[in-house]
């Protein structure tokens, strides 16, 4: 009982702990993207990893090159309501144009972390050159690890 | 970390001070209990007064009902942890009958907090309102020493902005400045509560509880909850545990009829 008493109220020190000071959560509300392999028309879709993937917004710097992902987290652009990003996979491939248009909403993270633009996907537009289909999983883009849009490709 | 160590030892400090003024008030009573229970005598308490009437199994008392005002000191240790919160919680509780104890809270709180990233300001008022139950079996009928356990319904409303904000992108080098309007919210909660009183003067009383707030409904958006509700905590939680340390004093002003169950003759 004792003992259960103290623990009660270390817990309670704990809970007053200056919240301002900081931050416990990811601020990037950065979209995830995996690739998917499909066979059998669809019956079969599984992870796939590309050896060679290029990708970055058309204008910017460089976020992958050259490098193995089954997966990539990109950061939509917090100044307009749409972004494009060039996504190649592998060196033979064709690179295919990612569109993404969506609205932007400021909100508040947490006391220590401050405030954070969280995104609403509305519609992504593609090239479809390596790309076969794409899948929307999740339209909301927040500070959750989330994968938020799947590329079916076939080969 | 050390400041947390310290405010852990003065409390366990200002506790022992409760546990030994409680342990003085029991030797104090038990041969005035004794008293009491054999000789229905006066007693030099003058809180305890002449049984009203006689049944076969119990003998009812009058004892000094009356209100206990009080002051949460905790509220003044918050700000030294959180310094962008500013509280203050008054107290008030009555006897209703033997156990029952009506209870009712007031409080105010003001946030603010500035860095780099954003700056923030909000104030509010709350109010709680609940009953608590007296566990302890009393030395003496006059005795106001409690071991309770309550329950309160908590209702805050509060008002807070952001009037400047940073939205920074390392990617996109960019930092978009904005800022959030002047937005009021209501939030309404339940509390679980146990604690102790102990009267360490006369009518002064000492006292601490630990709770825990359960939220029910919060009106504020999910975009932009407030960094404190008051009387709750921290905004966007759906529980809160908490601790308070009270001082009041208490004010008799009225009678509370107390049935004291009479010990049966042992046979010999």
């Amino acid at each position: 009982m004792k003992y259960l008493f103290l623990i009660l109220l270390f817990t309670a020190f704990v809970a007053c702990e200056d919240e301002t000071k900081t931050c416990d959560q990811t601020l990037l509300a950065d979209l995830g993207i995996n690739f998917k392999k499909d066979s059998l028309d669809g019956y079969i879709n599984k992870d796939t990893i590309w050896p060679k993937v290029t990708l970055y917004a058309l204008g910017k710097d460089t976020i992958l090159s050259s490098v193995a992902r089954s997966s990539v987290f990109i950061s939509l652009s917090p100044l307009a309501d749409s972004s494009r990003f060039y996504l190649k996979l592998d060196s033979t491939k064709t690179p295919d144009t990612l569109t993404f248009r969506y609205t932007r909403k400021p909100n508040f993270v947490s006391a220590g972390c401050g405030f954070a633009t969280f995104f609403t996907l509305d519609t992504v537009i593609s090239t479809y050159h390596t790309i076969d289909s794409i899948h929307i999983n999740n339209k909301e883009v927040n500070s959750s690890n989330d994968t938020h849009l799947s590329l079916f490709f076939i080969y | 970390m050390i400041r947390t160590f310290l405010y852990f030892l003065s409390i366990s400090l200002l506790l022992a001070i409760t546990t030994q003024a409680q342990v003085k008030d029991s030797i104090r009573i038990k041969p005035l209990a004794d008293s009491i229970a054999h000789k229905r005598d006066t007693t030099t308490r003058k809180l305890v007064t002449k049984p009203l009437s006689k049944s076969k199994d119990s003998l009812v008392y009058t004892t000094s009902g009356g209100l206990r005002l009080g002051l949460d000191v905790s509220r003044f240790v918050v700000k030294a942890f959180q310094p962008y919160r500013t509280d203050i919680t008054v107290q008030a509780d009555a006897q209703i009958n033997k156990r029952l104890y009506g209870a009712i809270e007031l409080g105010y709180n003001r946030t603010s907090h500035s860095d780099t990233n954003y700056t923030y300001k909000g104030n509010g008022q709350y109010v709680t309102v609940g009953v608590d139950y007296d566990f302890l079996n009393k030395k003496a009928t006059g005795e106001k020493n409690m071991v309770y356990g309550g329950i309160r319904y908590g209702f805050a409303h509060n008002t807070y902005e952001s009037p400047a904000y940073k939205l920074h992108s390392d990617y996109w080098s960019s930092t978009i400045e904005g800022s959030y309007p002047k937005t009021s919210m209501t939030a309404h909660w339940i509390e679980l509560i146990f604690g102790l009183r102990v009267e360490v003067l006369k009518n002064f009383f000492l006292g601490w509880g630990v709770r825990e707030k359960i939220m029910v409904s919060n009106s504020a958006s999910d975009t932009f909850q407030p960094i404190v509700i008051p009387g709750f905590g921290t905004g966007g939680k759906r529980s809160q545990f908490d601790v308070t340390y009270s001082v009041s004093y208490y004010i008799p002003l009225y009678k509370v009829k107390i049935h004291v169950p009479r010990e049966k003759p042992k046979k010999q």
